[in-house]
């Protein structure tokens, strides 16, 4: 398959006669063997699935071959090896879902209902093969709906016996609970679903909130491991057996199950990292330091993604821009070594002159011409006014009509240029560079999709379609007489960055962005290099913390690019993306700092709890002073016969209602330590989930085995503490036993919630905004992880919201990543398709500047007028919305461009 | 917000009595079959609804219509609502 | 009044008075200065209405130092709310005489023209709509009807540009009402009921109820009605009275503001369809 001929009409697999199994839809449909993987592919390309193709197989068919109007198959293409010479190499080979066939207790294979996690994503799909219609998979063919859908949560996760896999998955509570709302939401009827669960894990931004409205919506969450599922083949369907924590048996039956199948590592991934000689741990994901979390062991080598532990989607966008990090820092001396510049022509001025419209009318094959009446759109077209000269093509994108476009744009004098085609979304771009080729600005362009809008839904309408193409043609045509040619300047910019806060986070993102060779200015409120990293003990993986942060601030302060500032902050900030001035204040005055980028690293404070005798009774400890404790070999931990932990003090609750992420794993390590140093003393741990995500399972399960007890306690139930002598009598109902018990404690370590900084001020100097908890919000929860809402700012570590170190330093450096992008520009392109505002007709009433979400409108308050930075503008006119003038003015689609076009589309 | 918007401007095109002609609903690039379905529904809509009344006002002779109302006569819309609503001097060509 | 206009202008409280001047038996708006003083016995204190803030903003505007006094009818601050949460008014440099004019539970009779319409005609009761009629007696015609109504009421439209040139919260200085894509202009009868319904949607969050720009309309247009309509579900969906309080008119922000939660859509129609 030739992507650069393959126009996507889908021929080829209409004729296909070859139907196989449709893997992206979990198999539930088919699809045929050339096919498009999934609707939303990039690029939108058919391919061949070599092992089903006919033709491949037998030697036989090729009607694909012969139909295809651009001539896009070409069977004897071979494979051939390509090389290349690379500096770095990152790995994402991701995973797969867990497959649940051999669990004969599940009765996966049994039964059509029992279904797994990505199954039921694709039966909620719109896009899938039941069109989001929620079915049940037995009664599919006669449109049956479920009424009682069941989650099994920890299917080929937190399981040693029967699957092996000892880690937590990390990411199925969430998706079990998520799946649960949107089937709801999709049900005509009430639908009652019900997760299993053992402990709720969802630890991320925002997800205690969401799991909170689940329960109020009335989703269920039942604390149990169902023991079997067993399909009863009469109406019942399936009848689930799980015992309740109080041990009682339980039986309830169910229409759907659902299995949350864990994450794990293809056994393809696997080979790659055998012949890469990249060290694998027992699980079969990467080994890798939380220290340098995207690194593997062969050096250049890098890996992000569920490829080093299971992790969600914010976390694995993260980690992708880490490894980008990571992977350039050492070959940052290259870059730019091979980029070359376009050549074009010089631009002809067509500004006095009236509109020539050229019109460009596409046959696509037979996509829109076997529909659509071409000769008739194009004789249409030629009445339309400004149009000087209109055109038939079998494909208007072949290199052969590009060559030809630009031959009639000189010969004909056009000077705005309309094709009537496919989707500006896939080939705009295409036609712009054409415009550009033959001297003319690219913003003399309009599309009118004649294909996707018109021949490919009206298909069995020519009549009406041809209609169609001619009001389509005449919208663009009326519009592009009143196109005019945008320009887009070059704006110079600062390539330094400033980084606020000298902790793990701070200081990773100030080296990585001094490895990649750009200069930085550190700023940090205290008197020394580290926060909070100097008061943890050990990582996940028991490696010592204090050499590390001394070593990394020791490079950070004698790195020649990295100009630290201790004992300073920031007190004001001007200027944009780019183009920074920032005043950085200290004992010995204001600095003014200019720089390119920022990057807020600002960390949060471990909370002072109020309850539980804290500050009152000597044995209560936080979990930061128990690290103290422990690291100082006090005698009150080594003398301390029992030692009881309580978690969540201050997180998940009404005031807080987030979790803080840490302190599960946190205190089992203390626990574990403790039980290392005295394997006599009692440890209890108090908690509500263990959320020790991830591959941090094992400590969990190290702790219990080495004697740690662990008892839940519930929001309504909170354990009692009182003074009794030097010890505080701690009283709690264990949920098992049903009874209620009390330890008196030498130590109570309270795990107490992580609070944000509450630095409004640095987040507003910077236009950033905070969430309903005070972290500081990212753009954009999955897709922009580590990006603020400002152009040219970005936030990692702990100021984002509360994680461990392994994630901070990933997240640093992705921050560093992302800011590179910016630094590494030559300068920063603005205009084009922005807003402009005319002040004459301002009246400075401050509507657009409320609503530019982009904070690129002020207030120019002496001449009463709005400005817009077009460095900040994104082009999406909701200033031209707001204003009740109509004064801003969105280039390429002005209120006059709109209006003619809703004209033209009227007009007939 | 823009939701709010929408349905501000649904009661305020409702008030003069050309509601139902506007709706607003978010489909996802992935829901094809949403887009369609929501067009097709709306279109039937809209054809149940009957022309625009509008187009009945926009017409070059927009100037003599109070001759139309003059020769409707003066009912009681009140007391003969039924009756009322054929004549109607604004109804359109319906 | 006059005492208090008096010393304000001597103590230099502020520059100019704009207040209302008996010329000729007509009271006509009249700037008092300390160079005229003397014509402050000529100053109406009564319950003439006239929209002085519109003089006020762009005599503000003019003179970055000055300091303006305004005879302030409850609509007048009301409308001096709106014109400072648009930026058009600095209410720092403007001072008020108040004057309680809008009825009260401590004064039902208020001394306001608007509250005392002229009746309706029968033929404007029988086709049209009654100005004195509430937007809820509007909304129980059928639509069929109320479209018709309100087409009868909208094309008697002069185009006079009345309603806007009189209404206190009007400052755009490129008037959509004149725009040649929409609207344009010298056309009759104007665009029925696009010209109406453009200012009907630009009056939303910012109408102060008046009255007059009904009061103005040569052709006896129930425009407040129309308004008070507008604001009337202004105040349903975004929790928001124009002229109230200091928060940005529900248009003028983007995304979510806590308020009250948004009516479902009734399956795309607001319409309750008999």
């Amino acid at each position: 398959m030739d992507t650069e001929k393959c126009i996507a009409c889908g021929l080829c697999a209409e004729k296909c006669p070859k139907k196989v199994t449709d893997l992206f839809n979990e198999g539930l449909i088919k699809r045929k063997a050339i096919y498009v993987p999934y609707a939303q592919a990039v690029p939108l390309k058919y391919a061949i699935d070599p092992e089903s193709c006919i033709y491949l197989q037998k030697g036989k068919c090729g009607a694909c071959e012969k139909l295809c109007p651009s001539g896009a198959i070409n069977f004897k293409d071979r494979e051939s090896v390509i090389e290349r010479e690379v500096g770095s190499v990152i790995l994402a080979p991701g995973f797969r879902s867990y497959d649940p066939s051999g669990l004969d207790f599940y009765a996966y294979d049994r039964s059509a209902d029992v279904v797994t996690a990505p199954e039921f994503e694709r039966m909620l799909s719109a896009g899938g093969p039941t069109a989001g219609h929620l079915l049940k998979p037995s009664g599919r063919a006669q449109g049956i709906e479920p009424e009682k859908i069941a989650w099994i949560q920890c299917v080929g996760s937190r399981d040693q016996n029967r699957c092996g896999h000892e880690y937590c998955s990390a990411v199925c509570c969430m998706f079990a609970v998520k799946q649960a709302v949107i089937a709801r939401e999709h049900s005509r009827r009430p639908l009652d679903c019900a997760i299993f669960f053992m402990d709720l894990r969802t630890q991320g931004k925002d997800f205690d909130r969401y799991v909170d409205r689940a329960k109020k919506d009335g989703v269920r969450f039942v604390r149990a491991r169902v023991h079997s599922i067993e399909p009863t083949g009469s109406e019942d369907g399936l009848r689930l057996r799980y015992a309740l924590e109080d041990g009682s048996l339980a039986e309830e039956a169910f229409d759907v199950v659902v299995l949350s199948t864990g994450l794990e590592i293809d056994p393809g991934a696997k080979t790659l990292a055998d012949r890469l000689t990249v060290d694998l741990d027992a699980d079969g994901f990467v080994k890798a330091s939380p220290l340098s979390p995207v690194c593997t062991s062969v050096p250049g080598i890098y890996a992000c993604g569920a490829f080093t532990g299971p992790k969600d989607i914010p976390h694995s966008v993260m980690e992708a821009s880490a490894a980008a990090s990571a992977a350039t820092e050492k070959i940052a001396a290259a870059r730019h070594t091979r980029t070359r510049a376009v050549q074009r022509p010089e631009q002809i001025d067509v500004r006095q002159e009236n509109p020539r419209i050229g019109v460009f009318v596409c046959n696509c094959g037979i996509n829109i011409g076997g529909v659509v009446r071409v000769p008739e759109v194009v004789r249409f077209a030629e009445t339309l006014p400004s149009v000087v000269y209109v055109e038939e093509n079998l494909f208007t994108c072949s290199q052969d009509t590009q060559d030809k476009i630009v031959d009639i744009i000189r010969e004909k004098r056009l000077n705005r240029v309309v094709v009537a085609a496919c989707t500006p979304r896939t080939h705009e771009s295409l036609f712009q560079e054409t415009m550009a080729g033959a001297g003319l600005n690219k913003y003399l362009f309009e599309m009118a999709n004649i294909r996707n809008h018109d021949s490919w839904v009206h298909a069995n309408d020519p009549d009406a379609a041809t209609k169609k193409a001619k009001d389509l043609v005449r919208m663009a045509v009326v519009k592009a007489a009143l196109l005019r040619p945008l320009d887009e300047d070059q704006l110079p910019l600062t390539r330094t960055a400033l980084v606020v806060g000298g902790g793990i986070a701070g200081m990773t993102a100030a080296l990585c962005l001094a490895e990649q060779g750009y200069p930085v200015d550190l700023v940090e409120r205290s008197d020394r290099l580290g926060g909070h990293g100097r008061r943890l003990l050990e990582t996940g993986a028991g490696e010592p913390m204090a050499p590390f942060v001394e070593g990394l601030a020791e490079r950070v302060v004698n790195h020649p690019d990295i100009r630290v500032h201790l004992e300073s902050s920031v007190t004001a900030v001007e200027g944009f993306v780019g183009n920074f001035n920032t005043t950085v204040t200290s004992a010995d005055g204001a600095a003014a700092i200019e720089h390119g980028v920022a990057v807020l690293a600002t960390g949060a404070a471990e909370s002072r709890p109020a309850e539980y005798l804290y500050g009152e009774h000597p044995a209560v400890v936080t979990s930061l002073e128990l690290d103290d404790l422990i690291a100082g070999e006090s005698g009150k931990v080594s003398a301390a016969s029992d030692v009881l932990f309580v978690q969540c003090v201050g997180s998940r609750d009404d005031e807080r209602p987030y979790c803080s992420k840490v302190c599960c794993t946190h205190s089992i390590q203390s626990a574990l330590k403790i039980k290392r140093r005295n394997p006599e003393a009692n440890v209890f741990v108090l908690y509500r989930d263990i959320r020790t995500y991830g591959q941090r399972e094992t400590l969990y399960n190290q702790a219990r085995k080495s004697g740690v007890h662990f008892f839940r306690y519930s929001l309504a139930n909170k354990p009692n503490v009182s003074a009794n002598g030097k010890k505080v009598r701690v009283e709690f109902i264990d949920p098992l036993l049903d009874r209620r018990f009390f330890v008196d404690a030498d130590l109570l370590c309270l795990a107490s919630a992580i609070v944000p900084r509450r630095n409004e001020e640095l987040a507003q100097m910077f236009k950033v905004p905070t969430d309903a908890d005070g972290w500081l919000l990212e753009a954009h929860q999955k897709l922009r992880p580590v990006d603020a809402a400002t152009d040219g700012v970005f936030l990692c570590g702990m100021a984002h919201y509360p994680k461990p170190v392994d994630e901070s330093i990933a997240q640093a450096k992705a921050a560093a990543a992302r800011a590179a992008t910016y630094l590494s520009m030559e300068a920063i392109s603005v205009g084009g398709i922005v807003s402009v505002i005319d002040e004459r007709d301002c009246t400075g009433c401050g509507a657009c500047v409320a609503v530019c979400p982009y904070s690129a409108i002020t207030m120019d308050q002496s001449r009463k007028t709005a400005v817009v930075n077009p460095a900040l503008c994104k082009g999406c006119g909701a200033c031209a919305a707001a204003c009740p003038s109509e004064t801003p003015k969105l280039m390429g689609f002005t209120h006059a461009q709109l209006y003619a076009q809703i004209k033209g589309a009227l007009a007939a | 917000m823009t939701l709010k918007r929408m349905r501000f401007l649904q009661e305020v095109l409702d008030f003069v009595g050309l509601g139902g002609r506007l709706h607003m609903e978010w489909i996802s690039s992935a829901e094809a079959q949403k887009f369609a379905q929501v067009v097709t529904d709306f279109t039937e809509k809209i054809r149940r609804l009957g022309p625009n009344p509008l187009h009945a006002f926009i017409q070059p002779d927009m100037i003599l219509r109070p001759r139309v109302v003059a020769a409707s006569g003066l009912k009681s819309t009140a007391a003969e609502k039924e009756d009322a609503k054929g004549s109607l001097p604004f109804t359109g060509k319906q | 009044m006059k005492d208090q206009v008096k010393k304000w202008l001597e103590s230099g409280t502020v520059d100019i008075f704009l207040g209302m001047k008996m010329v000729d038996g007509h009271p006509l708006p009249h700037a008092f200065t300390l160079g005229n003083i003397s014509d402050l016995e000529e100053l109406v204190p009564g319950t003439v209405r006239y929209p002085l803030e519109t003089f006020a903003a762009e005599l503000a505007a003019e003179n970055p130092d000055a300091r303006i006094g305004l005879a302030a009818r409850e609509c007048t601050q009301r409308a001096l709310n709106v014109l400072s949460l648009w930026n058009q008014a600095p209410t720092d440099r403007i001072e008020t005489i108040k004057l309680n004019c809008c009825p009260s539970p401590l004064k039902e009779h208020a001394a306001c023209s608007y509250l005392d319409p002229p009746e309706a005609g029968l033929f404007k009761k029988h086709f049209g709509i009654d100005n004195a009629a509430d937007p809820e007696a509007v909304a129980r015609f059928e639509p069929r009807e109320r479209f018709s109504r309100w087409m009868y009421e909208f094309q008697k439209c002069i185009k006079c540009y009345g309603c806007r040139n009189i209404c206190p919260v009007c400052f755009c200085e490129d008037c959509s009402l004149e725009h040649k894509d929409l609207i344009g202009t010298g056309q009759l009868p104007p665009e029925a009921p696009i010209f109406h319904l453009v200012r009907a949607v630009h009056m939303a969050g910012r109408c102060i109820d008046c009255g007059l720009c009904e009061e103005a309309c040569p052709a006896d247009i129930p425009l407040r009605l129309l308004y008070r309509k507008v604001n009337a579900v202004v105040d349903d969906l975004f929790d928001y009275r124009a002229g109230e309080g200091e928060q940005p008119p529900p248009f003028n922000i983007i995304g979510e503001r806590p308020s009250l939660e948004p009516k479902p859509m009734e399956n795309g129609s607001a319409c309750p369809q008999r």
